[in-house]
């Protein structure tokens, strides 16, 4: 019997395709066999056709909203029971992502068609005897795993853990691209706005850039120019635990073995020696940037990027360049513009 | 007078239980409540001090979990009413119907509730709640500001710092996350017992038929593998172990000196297209 | 040979005697009067019984902190000012009843060798008194003591007293060397100052009254302002001494004993719930605030004080004692941070001449606060902690067998219970 997979593509801000995307087809891609057809189902604010043509399914649904209706999982909801109606198949697997988004609209439409759903899985696995699908979880603040398995054939819902979808993106030809329109029905719930919390009150647990300030800061004049780096990047200041003794940071914002670990993209190092329990902190980083007088400190080993000078000189001129930058071009969105 | 409707889940402590490798199954194990449900409790009690509510706590329970009734008379709830079924922890998702049912009985302007609990961590029953009652509903709330009376607006955090603001209209169902407050302390003695709330437990009988998810079994954590990029053919047999073990640096960044000595203006302007770069990817 | 005899009333005409007596009773009816006042107000607070054993312990402890003065004997210059000014003063006042009891009891008690005796000590205690009183204001006006607080009314209650003291040997001198009796040198000092006076108008026998009048005013207007300032401290800290609930320096201990009490009682004690308004204190501990004396030792030797904290162990008894009159919450007038900032090391209640005991009455406003859910965020934590894993750390209370792993500790365990492990009830 044909088994159709159906994926939910998670898009970001409704308009791009991401590492989520490209992985949740390769998931559908695992446990696909020679039987299946994989429909895609994507419900966008903004995506070109030619995109759409070029995705890696047998037939790709999709449908337009606004971004205001985007993000909100009710009008998902709507346009999700439309194309569910065309459907007319024996065995169907859903695949969605944890996305809050996604999730809420995956528990309510299998409430809706009062099918089983199974969330949060980590890995899913087909069973080599019955053919079913088995689904890994974590529970129990990940001190478990648990395996279950629907014992409902017809439809089955999955949600997949958001930290287990990575993938390439992969080009593929559909045989049909279908756009459907759909009058929506005023919700409930509505999207205000969406920001960007503002540098000073980020956590730097969470902030994509950091900026840590040592020893070497203590005494300059330059501050500044950090604070408008700060800005510009719009990254949180931590420190090493010299800064704390010194007064400069406040004690959580202490970076490193006795302080918190920062999983930020970017970290730009200040006049900080770089001892190992400091770099302890900054393990998980992927790009570190370091400025210091002492070429033979330790954090030059460690950062991507070094510079070896004087803060006060350095940091003036890197704030100056993205303001420049800033200036010329328009897309500067990235850049955090106050 | 707003009437809460908070729906808490006594859980096993997620914080100390292990798994015991040779026996091949929990132990040290304890009952707490789910601390996102109790974040909603005290969320409610500070709304109460401020502008008066009646809150009402629901439970639902399997018959042999003995819920600690002290701990949660502690706040300032007005009712608390437990459910006990047989069995509930076999019938997956059943929980939603018997604390639906509970709910159709009372008339509520809001339901809250953690968004996931920290045991089975499904994040199902809120929704099948609000589902089953036909009211709308919003997951992962981190913050509720009340507007006016029948208009509120929440928070969602989306990550990295980016927060998500909505505009919702009661009666609706919030599943709140534990950065929704501050977890307080209350002294047990605070009230004197003649102004605590009232207890009721109520008895259902299983159900009968049969549940849609089956669980095969439960293990010890297991490795999560992540595959990464399989080595190029080209490299040669000790540069492809390098590549899986991660020593190897990429061809194609960029090699040469990591560390400029001194700074001018196209090592300045580098480092800023590089940051401006790393910043794009995220 | 006439018996000799103590001649009340010399030179002091009916009218004069008149005044006295009804000036003496209008002061002494303030007196009560303000006493009453606070005796009420002390009666608001909780009853607390006091044993009779433990006011034949507090003998021995009246002994050494009231008579001895052994507390203000730490301060040796003050020692010795307070001994003779508080010796002085008894003395003086045993005097004074001594002739009333003679005089208006018709007892006679001042005559023949026992007058003589008693005019001797009269006089050098009053030198003594004297002397303290002026060493009191040297301090006050040199500033040696910044514990003190200076305000005028602190000098003005020390120069009173001298006045009092002064007028008694002036108005002594004046009848010695006016009636020139042949005993006269039995009373020194005022022998000196008769022969001082000798032929002076100015201190005469027309004067006399004047002085006499004068002296008696001051005598009745300190008598009636006892009880409305830090004066009241010559009585209450003698009561408060004897009959207070023992409770030592050192002992933190609990007002309540959670195991004698049953469930029901938890929740409606006032013990447990802490003090929240100023009738919440029991009257004893009213009674401490009205002892004291405003020296400020306990300032001056609190660790928190001396750091910079908000915390002055002097001014929350002040406080208490002066919005006792209003039955106001506590909060209104100190705050959380200076009752949270005490470290309840104890060195004000050493410190302290009166045995105030500033820690329970700390410990008990803090109890208060809790119970209100006003704490410091890192303590609020802790006890969070402590509820949900049962360890101050927040570390899950499975993990507290660790520090034995590897350890070859051995480990006891019923044989029947199975290793199902379970947390005991808090």
């Amino acid at each position: 019997m044909e088994i159709n997979i159906i994926c939910y593509l998670p898009l970001k801000d409704g308009a791009t395709f991401t590492e989520e995307t490209w992985g949740l087809i390769e998931q559908a891609n695992l446990i696909a066999t020679e039987n299946t057809r994989k429909i895609a189902v994507v419900v966008h604010s903004g995506l070109s056709t030619d995109a759409l043509k070029q995705l890696p399914f047998d037939e790709v649904y999709h449908a337009h909203l606004d971004i205001e209706h985007w993000k909100v999982a009710d009008y998902h909801f709507q346009v999700f029971r439309r194309i569910q109606s065309l459907f007319n198949h024996q065995k169907e697997v859903y695949l969605f992502s944890s996305h809050p988004l996604y999730h809420d609209l995956a528990v309510r439409v299998s409430m809706k068609a009062k099918m089983p759903i199974i969330t949060n899985a980590m890995e899913l696995t087909i069973d080599n005897t019955s053919l079913s699908l088995i689904a890994k979880r974590e529970i129990y603040n990940e001190k478990a795993h648990e395996f279950i398995t629907f014992s409902e054939v017809r439809q089955q819902y999955l949600t997949f853990e958001r930290s287990i979808l990575y993938g390439k993106q992969q080009f593929g030809k559909p045989n049909f691209v279908q756009e459907i329109d759909i009058e929506l029905v005023n919700s409930p719930i509505t999207f205000l706005s969406e920001s960007q919390v503002d540098w000073k009150e980020l956590k730097i647990t969470e902030a994509k850039a950091v900026i840590g300030i040592g020893r070497g800061v203590h005494g300059g004049e330059a501050f500044d120019s950090i604070l408008q780096l700060a800005e510009v990047l719009n990254a949180p200041i931590g420190g090493s635990k010299v800064a704390d003794e010194l007064g400069l940071i406040p004690r959580e914002k202490r970076i490193g073995a006795s302080g918190s670990t920062i999983e930020a993209d970017i970290y730009v190092a200040i006049g900080i020696s770089g001892s190992s329990q400091h770099l302890e902190g900054i393990k998980g980083v992927k790009h570190v940037i370091a400025i210091n007088n002492d070429p033979s400190a330790a954090i030059f080993q460690r950062c991507d990027i070094g510079i070896v000078g004087d803060y006060q000189e350095v940091i003036p001129e890197l704030v100056r360049s993205f303001q420049e930058e800033r200036q010329s071009e328009e897309n500067v969105e990235y850049l955090h513009t106050s | 007078m707003l009437n809460i409707c908070i729906l808490v889940k006594p859980v096993i402590d997620p914080e100390s239980i292990k798994w015991d490798y040779f026996h091949q199954k929990f132990s040290y194990i304890s009952n707490t409540f789910n601390s996102a449900d109790l974040q909603a409790l005290q969320w409610a009690c500070d709304y109460k001090e401020k502008k008066g509510a009646t809150i009402t706590v629901i439970i639902a329970a399997d018959t042999n979990v003995n819920i600690e009734s002290n701990r949660l008379l502690k706040y300032r709830l007005d009712k608390c009413i437990v459910i006990q079924q047989p069995n509930l922890k076999k019938w997956r998702n059943e929980t939603a119907n018997i604390l639906a049912n509970e709910i159709k009985k009372h008339s509520f302007d809001v339901i809250l509730s953690g968004s996931v609990s920290e045991d089975e961590n499904l994040g199902v029953t809120p929704t099948m709640v609000a589902e089953l009652l036909h009211i709308p509903f919003l997951t992962h709330i981190q913050e509720i500001d009340i507007k006016n009376e029948r208009v509120w607006k929440v928070k969602r955090s989306e990550g990295r710092g980016i927060v998500q603001t909505y505009e919702v209209q009661l009666p609706l169902l919030i599943g709140v996350v534990n950065s929704l407050g501050r977890k307080r302390y209350i002294p047990r003695y605070l009230r004197s017992s003649k102004t605590q709330g009232e207890f009721e437990i109520h008895k259902l009988k299983e159900p009968i038929g049969k549940s849609n998810v089956k669980i095969l079994k439960v293990s010890e954590p297991k490795p999560n593998i992540r595959y990464f990029d399989i080595p190029d053919d080209s490299l040669s047999t000790e540069q492809r172990l390098l590549k899986i073990m991660g020593l190897s640096k990429e061809e194609n960044e960029q090699s040469g000196e990591k560390v400029t000595p001194e700074v001018n203006e196209r090592n300045i302007h580098f480092l800023s297209q590089k940051i401006q770069k790393w910043l794009k990817e995220g | 040979m006439q018996t000799v005899q103590r001649d009340t009333f010399w030179m002091i005409s009916s009218d004069y005697k008149l005044a006295m007596y009804v000036l003496g009773a209008f002061a002494i009816g303030v007196f009560v009067y303000g006493f009453y006042r606070r005796f009420r107000l002390w009666r608001k607070g909780v009853k607390e019984k006091v044993s009779w054993n433990d006011v034949k312990t507090n003998f021995h402890f009246f002994y050494k902190t009231a008579i001895e003065q052994r507390k203000i004997k730490r301060d040796r210059l003050f020692g010795f000012m307070h001994r003779f000014t508080s010796y002085g003063f008894v003395i003086l006042f045993i005097g004074t009843v001594l002739v009333v009891v003679d005089y208006d009891f018709k007892i006679p008690l001042l005559q023949g060798n026992f007058y003589l005796i008693y005019e001797l000590v009269l006089d050098v205690f009053g030198v003594l008194f004297l002397i303290g009183l002026l060493l009191a204001m040297v301090v006050r006006a040199r500033k040696s003591r910044s514990r003190l607080r200076n305000r005028i009314a602190d000098q003005v209650f020390l120069l009173l007293l001298f006045l009092i003291g002064m007028g008694g040997y002036i108005i002594e001198g004046i009848r010695l060397s006016e009636t020139q009796i042949s005993h006269a040198v039995w009373s020194p000092v005022g022998y000196g100052l008769a022969v001082l006076f000798q032929g002076n108008p100015f201190f005469g026998a027309e004067t006399y009254p004047i002085w006499w009048l004068g002296h008696a005013l001051l005598a009745f207007m300190l008598i009636a302002i006892i009880p409305y300032t830090k004066l009241f401290h010559f009585l209450t800290a003698p009561i408060h001494i004897l009959f207070q609930p023992v409770k030592r320096t050192g002992k933190v201990g609990t007002p309540y004993n959670l195991e004698e009490m049953t469930e029901e009682e938890r929740y409606e004690s006032m013990r447990i719930q802490g003090v929240n308004k100023v009738t919440d204190f029991t009257g004893w501990q009213l009674l401490s605030t009205d002892a004291c004396t405003e020296c400020g030792r306990c300032d001056s030797q609190c660790p928190a004080h001396n750091s910079g904290k908000p915390l002055a162990p002097r001014s929350i008894v002040m406080k208490i004692r002066d919005n006792m009159h209003v039955d106001q919450e506590i909060s209104s007038f100190i705050s959380p941070e200076e009752l949270q900032s005490c470290t309840t090391c104890g060195a004000c209640v050493e410190a302290c001449p009166v045995s105030i005991n500033h820690i329970d009455l700390i410990l008990s406003m803090r109890r208060g606060l809790i119970q209100n859910q006003v704490m410091e965020e890192e303590a609020e934590k802790t006890l969070v902690k402590l509820e949900e894993q049962h360890n101050i750390f927040g570390k899950p209370w499975s993990d507290r067998e660790d520090w034995s792993k590897g350890l070859n500790v051995p480990v006891l365990e019923s044989k029947k219970k199975k290793t199902e492990k379970k947390k005991e009830g808090a």
